[in-house]
């Protein structure tokens, strides 16, 4: 304990100098600013702002790209709040309650409870990272493929359990997310699968991509099938930019408990912070109350995602520091920008490096404190920009998209992609299907099936050892536990609506 | 679609009932049939798979085509496209090795996914006959229409004509997707818009972006 509070000190006087601080609240304001461009995530937003950090000192130039980063990411919920496109994959959840509160108004409250159950994860996470990052690498190094493919699986029945209509719709789509991320070259032996030798398709297709045809791109032309009057009132409707009494004590639980998932699930490299919202969102409907409110502006569907995601966000620093191993696409680039100021990522960092090491977790607390000093003002400003007539709004959210996926690889085929995926969820949303778990299936499948191929490699072809395994056999035995729950409930209903006839 | 499901129940309602039973096993055993012929005549699992997904595909336009009373046809159709698609990831994933012993090939992964999917498919399309259900949407044309022109503009000549060109005509095309345009607004819009993003994203940014048309 002496020794965590020792080395906190050690961090914040490494952190807290006045200019470090200056370079943090830019690097949040630009982050935010850049990422809450419709069609740029956060990924896209960290890659174009790297370079702004290259002339700072290694500290200060960490410290801005934590601010960036934070900005980035909340300028990513902010966009699936305000106009229903994910910035990147943690917040395809916070469309679900976050649009429809955006709908009925209510996008101030919506955008302030992400912010502040996004600094109250921060607080904790910062805290942990602090004093478990080492021992809880150990959770990592528990996990093998086998219990990384069950991992998986049961991220995606968290899917199903958040889908708001029929159950097996909510899994056919999960499997057709995972057929699509099939699509591109072979992980062991390149060989281009179904890329029909169409040279853009044989890196795969990208995350932002698919979110932006499946959510962007189609709900703007769902959007323009509804009458001016039907959008004039719910821009009409903004009352309140601040939460009520009332909400923040509905958000409260919700908060923490999503701050819990985040952190553990954080920890844990490759989807794990995508799982953990999603767990998160799953966890608080499950035990809400009310679960019909989700899916229709709970305020709950918004804090619980968002606090856990930035809690993963910030756990996520932990196989990084300590492993060396980036767990997402953002830490990748984190790792290259460490790189580029002569510092690599791994054990040797926290005891040959203390004071870069301290310095970079306090900073992870600043950036989140800056996001606040930042986002809550802007919130007024974020929700004004709804009043303009959508006549105007859906041409340059669309023109933000097209740049934002043509800047990510300068690829104008990306584009087209991204045009066949808006019209498939377009259709989508005619017949029903929901696009979350598909975007989840999609995110997930790599990782699944790389998982799958090695677990039965190491298994030598035994299936068996999925169950065999404790820790796996465990989350295996969640997940079904977790359909049967979810699809009870339906079988029910089937029951009564026969007894009506 | 929408009258038939206005149809009285009573009489007409087991031969109703007798036609949806067909309505999902119709195209089963067609595409079934599609596929054997195809593998008996040729061995190349690829031309039948295609023939089968084809016959799927002229079965349920002619399903449609005649207004079978078909209870619950959003999850009919969402089934069965989903059934096409999963014959056409056979077909695009059929030139990939599979198994070789204990260890996946490139096709396992694919081929397994595709399978469970066809059976969520096929429970999909059966939901769609033997449950009721809303009657399909109305498709807008106006709006996808335009913003995919909106999107090709874009696309085709960002490279060549620039940045400044693509994103002023793609803001404008994508304008007339919806009837409230108001034409000069928007074409003001477009050009403040336009100077927006050369300014964020060329000057601000350093993309490397081409500006101007390339001669």
């Amino acid at each position: 304990m002496h020794d965590l509070l020792a080395n906190l000190a050690l961090g914040f006087s490494v952190a807290a100098t006045p200019w470090n601080l200056v370079f943090c609240l830019i690097g949040a304001l630009v982050g935010t600013l850049i990422g809450v461009l419709p069609g740029i995530g956060s990924v896209a937003t960290i890659a174009m702002l790297l370079p702004i950090t290259f002339g700072l000192p290694p500290v200060g130039a960490l410290i801005m790209l934590a601010g960036i980063y934070y900005g980035a990411q909340y300028g990513g919920s902010t966009t699936s709040i305000l106009v229903n496109i994910p910035g990147e994959a943690t917040s395809v959840v916070t469309t679900l309650d976050g649009f429809q509160m955006a709908k009925q108004g209510r996008a101030g409250p919506a955008l302030s409870i992400a912010a502040i159950g996004s600094f109250f994860a921060g607080c904790v996470a910062t805290v942990l990272v602090a004093a478990l990052g080492a021992p809880l690498t150990s959770i990592a190094l528990l996990f093998g493929p086998a219990e990384y493919f069950s991992l998986m699986a049961l991220g995606l029945i968290f899917a199903v359990v958040l889908a708001k209509g029929s159950l097996i719709k909510a899994l056919a789509m999960i499997l057709a997310g995972l057929l699509m991320s099939m699509v591109g070259s072979d992980l062991e032996t390149g060989v281009g699968r179904m890329t029909f030798d169409i040279p853009e398709l044989s890196d795969g297709i990208g995350f932002v991509t698919v979110a932006m045809g499946v959510f962007g791109f189609a709900e703007i032309i769902r959007n323009l099938e509804g009458s001016a009057e039907d959008r004039s009132i719910v821009q009409a409707k903004v009352t309140g930019l601040m939460p009520t009494r009332k909400d923040l004590k509905d958000s409260a639980g919700a908060i923490g408990r999503g701050t819990i998932i985040g952190s553990i699930l954080g920890i844990l490299p490759g989807g794990g912070a995508v799982i953990a919202s999603f767990a998160a969102y799953t966890f608080e409907k499950r035990f809400a109350k009310h679960p019909e409110r989700f899916g229709n502006g709970a305020i709950e569907g918004v804090a619980a995602p968002e606090s856990a995601n930035n809690a993963a966000a910030q756990t996520a620093f932990i196989p990084l520091l300590t492993l060396g191993i980036p767990p997402n696409a953002v830490m990748a680039l984190m790792v290259g920008a460490m790189t580029i100021h002569g510092i690599v990522p791994g054990p040797q960092v926290m005891t040959k490096q203390p004071e870069l090491f301290w310095g970079m977790i306090a900073s992870m607390w600043l950036g989140n404190m800056m996001l606040v000093i930042i986002n809550l003002p802007l919130v007024g400003l974020w929700v004004s920009l709804l009043r303009v007539p959508y006549r105007l709004l859906y041409p340059a959210i669309l023109v933000f998209c097209y740049i934002g996926i043509y800047s990510i690889n300068n690829a104008p085929a990306d584009v087209i992609i991204a045009a066949v995926f808006g019209i498939i969820g377009y259709w989508l949303v005619k017949h029903e299907f929901e696009p979350a778990p598909l975007i989840l299936g999609f995110v997930l499948g790599p990782l699944m099936e790389e998982n799958l191929r090695r677990a039965m490699l190491i298994a030598r072809g035994d299936v068996t050892v999925f169950v065999t395994r404790p820790i796996s056999g465990t989350l295996l035995g969640i997940a079904v536990l977790l359909l049967v729950l979810a699809g009870l409930p339906m079988l029910r209903k089937r029951r009564e609506e026969v007894f009506v006839e | 679609m929408s009258q038939q499901m206005e149809t009285p129940a009573g009489s007409s309602e087991r031969n109703s009932l007798a036609l949806a039973y067909a309505a999902v096993v119709l195209p089963g055993l067609l595409a079934a049939f599609a596929l054997w012929a195809g593998w008996r005549s040729s061995g190349n699992i690829a031309l039948s798979l295609i023939a089968a997904a084809a016959v799927l595909v002229i079965v349920a336009a002619y399903i449609a085509w005649r207004g079978f009373l078909i209870p619950n046809p959003q999850d009919y159709y969402g089934g069965l496209a989903l059934i096409a698609l999963c014959l056409f990831a056979f077909w695009a994933s059929s030139d990939l090795p599979g198994m070789r012993g204990f260890s996946f090939g490139p096709g396992t992964a694919p081929r397994l996914f595709a399978i469970v999917l066809m059976a969520f498919g096929i429970a999909i399309t059966a939901m769609g006959v033997l449950t009721n259900g809303k009657p399909l949407e109305r498709y807008a044309v106006r709006g996808p229409f335009w913003i995919t022109v909106s999107i090709f503009i874009f696309a085709l000549t960002v490279r060549q004509a620039g940045l400044v060109f693509a994103t002023f005509a793609s803001f404008v095309v994508s304008g007339l997707g919806s009837a409230e345009t108001r034409w000069i607004e928007t074409i003001i819009a477009g050009v403040v818009m336009t100077a927006f993003s050369v300014l964020l994203f060329v000057y601000l940014l350093n993309l490397p972006f081409q500006l101007w048309p390339r001669f």
